[in-house]
C-alpha cells in the first residue's frame, strides 16, 4: 500500500500523504458502493461485484464426512478489457485455433502460479515457466521441453517467490557491477597469466576469460535460476548458486587457467570472442548470436579440457535452445505422421479399402515406386524390366530380365489375388448374399470397378462385384457380370438391433 | 453505482475536483499495471489483493462450428478480497 502511494505521489506530484488520502477514500468509496449497489464500476479499472452464493452440500476431506458450506457474499472483481490486455501482453500474440484431429494433449504438468519479475519483458513463456518452476521445485531442475503451465492452485510459497525476487534483484545487481568488474578481472588474470604465457598466449586467455564472464552474465540474464540451480557439482557453478555471490573473479581466473590450457588449438573462437568483447560493453544486450558464439568457440574447450566450468553454461544454454528445438521437431514430426498416415489411409480407400498392409507389401517389393496405385507401379516396374531386357538382349539379362517379368506377373496376380481374398472376405461378413447374376453389362470408356459398382449396386458393393467376377479390376470394352443380391436376414437384423 | 457517482463521491471525500480524482484514478492503474508487468502482487490493507496469474491453455469445443479449439494460455488478474473487508460485508447486513 505504502509503495503504491508513494509511486503514485511521484508520478501526480503531490505528498505522500495525500496519495495515501486518496487511496483511502478510493477504497473506502467502494467498499460502501457495494454495500449500498451491490456493484462498483470504475472506468479504466473494472467493476467489483458482491455476489451471492448459496448453501452448498460437500464433503469434508477428512472425514468423509457430507457437510454443509453456508451461503455467503463473495466480493468478485472483473477487470476491463484494457486492464486485461495489459496484463497479458507477453501472450498478446497467441490466439484460439482449430485443433486438428490426432493431436492428442496428455495432462499438463503443473507450475507454480506466480509470474516473475524482470524477465517477462524481454523474454518468452519458456524461459518464464522455467524460472517459475524453479520458484518452487527444491531440486531446482530446468523445466524441460515440456511448458510447464500454471493452474488455479494457489502458489502458497509467497515466501519463495520474494527469495527468487531478492535473488532476481542480486543477480540483476551484479550484472551491473560484473560490467566494472570484468575489466578488474581481465587486470587480474593478465597478471597472474603473465607467468605462464606468451604475449599472444595472454590476450587469448584475457579474452577468454571476458568470454566467460560475459557469457555467463548473458546467460544469468536468460536462463538465471536454471544456472542458480546448477546440475554439476563444478566449483563454478557452486559460486554461481549463491545470488549473493558478486564476484565472478575467481571462477573466472578458474575458467581463465583452462581456457589457457587449449586457446592455441583454437585460434577460430579467438575471433568470436573478439566480437564478443566488443559486445561486453552493455551486458544486458545479451543477443542469441553472441551466446550462440559462446557456446560454440567454448563448447571445443569445453571437449578437450576436463572439468572445465563452461560444460555447464554450454548445457544450460544448450538446454534453453534444446528445449525450442525439441519441441519444433515434435511439432514437426506430429504434423508428418499425421500426414502420412492420412496418406496411407487415401490411398487405401482408392483401392476398395485395401487393408494398410497391402500396400505396404508391394511398396516393400518396389521400394522406389511410390504410388498410391500399386497395381499401375507394379505393371511400371514390369516395363522397365522389359525394356531393360530388350536393351539388353544378352543371355544372361534376358533369364534375369524374364524371371524378374515372371516374378512381376506372380506378384500381380498375387496382389491381385490378395485383393479378391479380401473382396472374398467382406462379401462373407457383409449383410448380402449373391443369388446369381442379375445382368451382364459393357465396360465403357472411363468405368471402373468401384463406378459400376456404385451404379449398379450402391456404395461400398464393390467387393461383392469383383467376387462375382473373379477380378479386382475391369477393362473398357468388357463385360461384366452384375450380381443379384439379397439381403441376409439374420445379419441385417443385428445390425439393426 | 457508475463511474460517475464513484468519482464524484471519492471527489467529495478528498476536497477534489471530479476531473482530477478521474485522472488520479486513471494513474493508479497505470501505476498498478506497472506492478503487473513485473509480476509483483499489489496489495492495499483492510481491500485486498491484485494478482496476476496464468491460465493454461485448454481445448474446447466451440459451441457454433462444433470443432476443437485449443485456447491459448495467458495471464489473467485476479482479486483476492481481505479479511476485513470480507468480514464488513458479511455484518453489514445486505437486503
Amino acid at each position: 500500500m505504502k509503495d503504491i502511494a508513494s509511486q503514485l505521489a511521484k508520478k501526480k506530484n503531490i505528498r505522500i500523504s495525500e496519495a495515501e488520502n486518496y487511496l483511502d477514500a478510493f477504497f473506502a468509496v467502494i467498499h460502501d458502493g457495494l454495500k449500498a449497489d451491490k456493484l462498483v464500476k470504475i472506468k479504466g479499472f473494472g467493476t467489483f461485484k458482491l455476489i451471492e452464493v448459496r448453501d452448498r452440500e460437500s464433503v469434508d476431506v477428512n472425514t468423509g464426512e457430507r457437510v454443509l458450506i453456508d451461503g455467503h457474499t463473495k466480493i468478485t472483481f472483473t477487470p476491463e478489457n484494457s486492464l486485461k490486455e495489459m496484463v497479458n501482453k507477453p501472450f498478446s500474440q497467441f490466439e484460439t485455433v482449430e485443433l486438428n484431429d490426432g493431436v492428442e494433449f496428455g495432462s499438463m504438468p503443473n507450475e507454480n502460479v506466480e509470474a516473475e519479475n524482470g524477465n517477462i519483458g524481454n523474454k518468452d513463456s519458456e524461459s518464464e515457466n522455467n524460472s517459475t518452476v524453479d520458484n518452487t521445485s527444491v531440486s531446482g531442475e530446468n523445466s524441460r521441453l515440456s511448458v510447464d503451465y500454471g493452474n488455479d492452485g494457489h502458489c502458497g510459497s509467497e515466501l519463495d517467490i520474494a527469495k527468487e525476487v531478492g535473488a532476481d534483484d542480486g543477480i540483476v545487481e551484479a550484472e551491473s557491477e560484473a560490467a566494472t568488474e570484468e575489466e578488474v578481472i581481465l587486470n587480474n588474470s593478465t597478471d597472474t597469466l603473465d607467468s605462464h604465457n606468451s604475449q599472444s598466449g595472454n590476450t587469448d586467455a584475457l579474452v577468454h576469460a571476458d568470454n566467460e564472464a560475459e557469457s555467463r552474465i548473458s546467460f544469468k540474464t536468460e536462463d538465471e535460476l536454471s544456472l542458480v540451480s546448477g546440475e554439476t557439482p563444478d566449483s563454478e557453478s557452486e559460486t554461481e548458486k549463491d545470488p549473493s555471490d558478486n564476484q565472478p573473479s575467481p571462477s573466472a581466473l578458474q575458467a581463465g587457467d583452462s581456457a589457457n590450457v587449449v586457446n592455441e588449438t583454437f585460434p577460430d573462437s579467438d575471433n568470436n570472442a573478439l566480437d564478443n568483447k566488443e559486445k561486453s560493453q552493455d551486458p544486458f544486450v545479451v543477443s542469441d548470436e553472441t551466446e550462440r558464439r559462446n557456446a560454440q568457440g567454448q563448447s571445443q574447450m569445453a571437449y578437450v579440457a576436463s572439468g572445465i566450468p563452461e560444460g555447464d553454461t554450454r548445457k544450460a544454454h544448450k538446454k534453453a535452445g534444446n528445449v525450442k528445438l525439441v519441441l519444433l521437431s515434435l511439432l514437426a514430426l506430429a504434423s508428418i505422421a499425421s500426414a502420412f498416415v492420412a496418406g496411407l489411409y487415401l490411398g487405401g480407400k482408392n483401392e476398395r479399402s485395401v487393408p494398410a498392409s497391402k500396400v505396404v507389401v508391394v511398396k516393400k517389393a518396389y521400394p522406389s515406386k511410390k504410388s498410391g496405385y500399386h497395381k499401375a507401379a507394379v505393371s511400371k516396374a514390369a516395363d522397365t524390366i522389359a525394356a531393360k531386357v530388350n536393351i539388353a538382349g544378352e543371355d544372361n539379362v534376358e533369364k534375369g530380365g524374364k524371371a524378374e517379368i515372371k516374378d512381376v506377373q506372380d506378384h500381380i496376380s498375387e496382389t491381385e489375388n490378395s485383393e479378391i481374398q479380401s473382396a472374398k472376405r467382406m462379401v462373407k461378413t457383409g449383410a448380402y448374399v449373391i443369388e446369381g447374376t442379375d445382368r451382364t453389362v459393357k465396360v465403357k470408356d472411363g468405368q471402373t470397378m468401384k463406378v459400376l459398382a456404385r451404379r449398379y449396386l450402391g456404395e461400398g458393393m464393390e467387393c461383392y462385384l469383383q467376387v462375382h467376377n473373379g477380378k479386382s479390376e475391369v477393362k473398357v470394352g468388357e463385360t461384366i457380370n452384375i450380381p443379384k443380391l439379397k439381403l441376409k436376414k439374420k445379419a441385417a437384423n443385428n445390425k439393426v438391433s | 453505482m457508475n463511474n460517475k457517482s464513484f468519482i464524484s463521491e471519492v471527489a467529495n471525500r478528498t476536497g477534489m475536483d471530479s476531473e482530477d480524482a478521474q485522472m488520479f484514478a486513471y494513474t493508479l492503474v497505470d501505476v498498478m499495471n506497472e506492478c503487473f508487468q513485473k509480476g509483483d502482487v499489489v496489495s492495499f490493507s483492510n481491500f485486498g489483493s491484485f494478482e496476476v496469474k496464468k491460465r493454461m491453455e485448454r481445448i474446447m469445443v466451440s459451441p457454433n462450428t462444433k470443432k476443437r479449439m485449443l485456447v491459448p494460455p495467458k495471464l489473467v488478474l485476479s482479486f483476492k478480497p481481505s479479511s476485513t473487508i470480507k468480514e464488513k460485508i458479511k455484518n453489514g447486513g445486505l437486503q
